[in-house]
């Protein structure tokens, strides 16, 4: 892959099959839903120019734990310039393509398989022409006031089976041009960082993303951000069912 | 322990697949190597064997193998990665660990060393994905990966954390003493996958594709199968030794027969490691 293509998260996807449960965190770290999906129970929710996305269709939660509850982090997509052509380029060094149930007119985006099942989505770096959440959400009026307590995801950590992780480096760093610094894997054009976890045993099937980590916005003070506590970077509270960790990085 | 680290290739024992997965259980082997031909046999379908192997209490330490892969042209090189892909998903559904890896043959072998590098590197990648390493071995025949120094050389170019080597003590055969014990001493551990080991059927002869291989037992004309153990275990290799035998060496062999073989090289290999232990 041309090094410095990407440009950044564009979105992350958390499979659930607790709605409700999952509504309750985002809007409490000031998310809130702006789009629905036109033919599947997929929803849109935004916080200044970050993304969630919120897949309830029963193919996502096949990746769950607790396919009868639950939520986990499925998905990320960075945004490059010609995914078509590096998509292209990705297969042809070894990755794995992510097949995806696209419905008639639905925006199809190339992705790869990465751990634990996980898909790393290739999004095209277009947002001056057309917002790709046009084709297959429909505007939903988001209820509140729009609050930026964070300005941006900072890393995914990642779980890794023991014997795994240093042919995950490997990975990121000869398929996707990350660089290693320290504990993490930071991206080709410094944007975001990957941390590789290791997990006790070698079953791959407890590989998945593990923790997403937002930067706090630099006009957020402590009063306003209400979910993280003085002594920690996690957030606290988070509901067992949730299967993944949300870490906020002081500014 | 060391019982643990020494696995059976089950390709030489009779029967179907279920029948030689309950010899290995009675044997008591915890790990084995199983290959193609294991799974796809005619009395059951590629996904009923897949059962049976989940089903059993085995592991799947290796699959052998992913033959032809290295050295063709370019456009080739698309039909071999489906290939290997296809075996990589048959392997990730029996959970197995390693897939081995041989080069072209003499005749198809069209390509150097740095022509293998992507595509190796596209190998491990895959491999990497669905929790499967990579073992890379020479073939003899080969025109460009014909011996252990020029796999060595291959897997140090491409530098990938999920491929290593396979050795093979009858790959070696053809091989200066002094070349093995070199290799033996300076490949690092950490590169070694697997190490496979057989005798050679009607004592030494020249090294030929065709070559008829038993399970070593003492007494046996297994070359280098001493030296392999006893460097490899004074280095702290802490993988698996694989009892490897062809398809057709024991025809005539009865079940008990074959069982009696099979212990023999277990305890050959037993004592071999366990004389290094104690030095």
């Amino acid at each position: 892959m041309t090094k410095g293509l990407i440009k950044g998260i564009e979105f992350v996807e958390i499979a659930t099959a607790d709605l409700a449960t999952l509504d309750k965190l985002l809007r409490r770290l000031h998310f809130v839903k702006v789009g629905a999906h036109r033919s599947k129970a997929v929803h849109l929710y935004r916080q200044g120019s970050l993304n969630i996305i919120v897949n309830q269709e029963t193919d996502a939660k096949l990746c769950l734990r607790n396919q009868a509850s639950g939520s986990q982090i499925k998905a990320f997509a960075v945004r490059v310039d010609n995914a078509p052509t590096i998509y292209a380029e990705l297969l042809s060094k070894g990755a794995w393509s992510c097949q995806s149930s696209l419905g008639a007119m639905e925006l199809n985006i190339p992705g790869i398989e990465i751990n634990g099942g996980c898909v790393l989505y290739l999004v095209e770096n277009n947002h001056a022409h057309f917002s790709i959440y046009d084709i297959d959400f429909t505007n939903v009026e988001p209820v509140g006031v729009p609050t930026e307590i964070f300005s941006k995801i900072a890393s995914l950590s990642l779980n890794i089976a023991t014997s795994h992780t240093r042919q995950w480096q490997d990975f990121f760093t000869g398929l996707l041009h990350f660089t290693q610094q320290g504990d993490y894997l930071l991206s080709p054009d410094h944007s975001f960082r990957l941390k590789l976890i290791t997990k006790q045993g070698d079953d791959i099937a407890d590989e998945g993303i593990a923790t997403m980590t937002f930067m706090q916005a630099s006009h957020s003070n402590s009063a306003d951000n209400q979910c993280t506590s003085q002594s920690s970077h996690y957030v606290k509270n988070i509901p067992a069912a949730i299967g993944f960790q949300i870490e906020v990085l002081n500014k | 322990m060391t019982r643990q680290r020494i696995i059976l290739n089950v390709a030489f024992l009779p029967g179907n697949l279920e029948a030689k997965l309950k010899q290995a259980a009675a044997l008591e082997f915890s790990a084995i190597e199983i290959g193609n031909t294991d799974l796809t046999s005619t009395d059951q379908t590629l996904q009923s064997n897949a059962c049976l192997l989940r089903a059993s209490e085995l592991k799947v330490a290796a699959f052998h193998e992913l033959r032809d892969f290295l050295g063709h042209p370019s456009h080739l090189m698309e039909y071999k990665m489906n290939l290997a892909k296809s075996n990589l998903r048959l392997m990730a559904e029996i959970n197995a660990d390693l897939l081995l890896v041989t080069p072209a043959l003499k005749n198809n072998s069209k390509t150097g060393l740095e022509a293998m590098v992507e595509p190796l590197k596209a190998l491990a990648m895959l491999g990497t994905v669905r929790g499967v390493r990579i073992g890379l071995k020479p073939l003899p025949s080969s025109k460009s990966l014909s011996n252990y120094a020029q796999v060595i050389s291959l897997l140090n170019k491409t530098d990938h954390a999920n491929l290593c080597l396979v050795i093979d003590n009858i790959s070696l055969q053809n091989s200066s003493a002094a070349s093995v014990e070199k290799m033996l001493q300076a490949v690092p551990i950490e590169l070694i996958g697997l190490v496979q080991l057989s005798a050679v059927e009607g004592g030494s002869g020249e090294l030929t594709e065709n070559i008829s291989t038993r399970l070593p037992t003492a007494g046996s004309f297994a070359p280098y199968v001493e030296r392999i153990i006893t460097i490899l275990e004074k280095r702290g290799y802490a993988g698996f030794y694989s009892l490897n035998a062809d398809v057709f060496s024991y025809p005539t062999f009865s079940g008990t027969m074959i069982h009696s073989a099979v212990i023999d090289s277990l305890h050959y290999l037993q004592k071999l490691i366990g004389q290094t232990d104690s030095q």
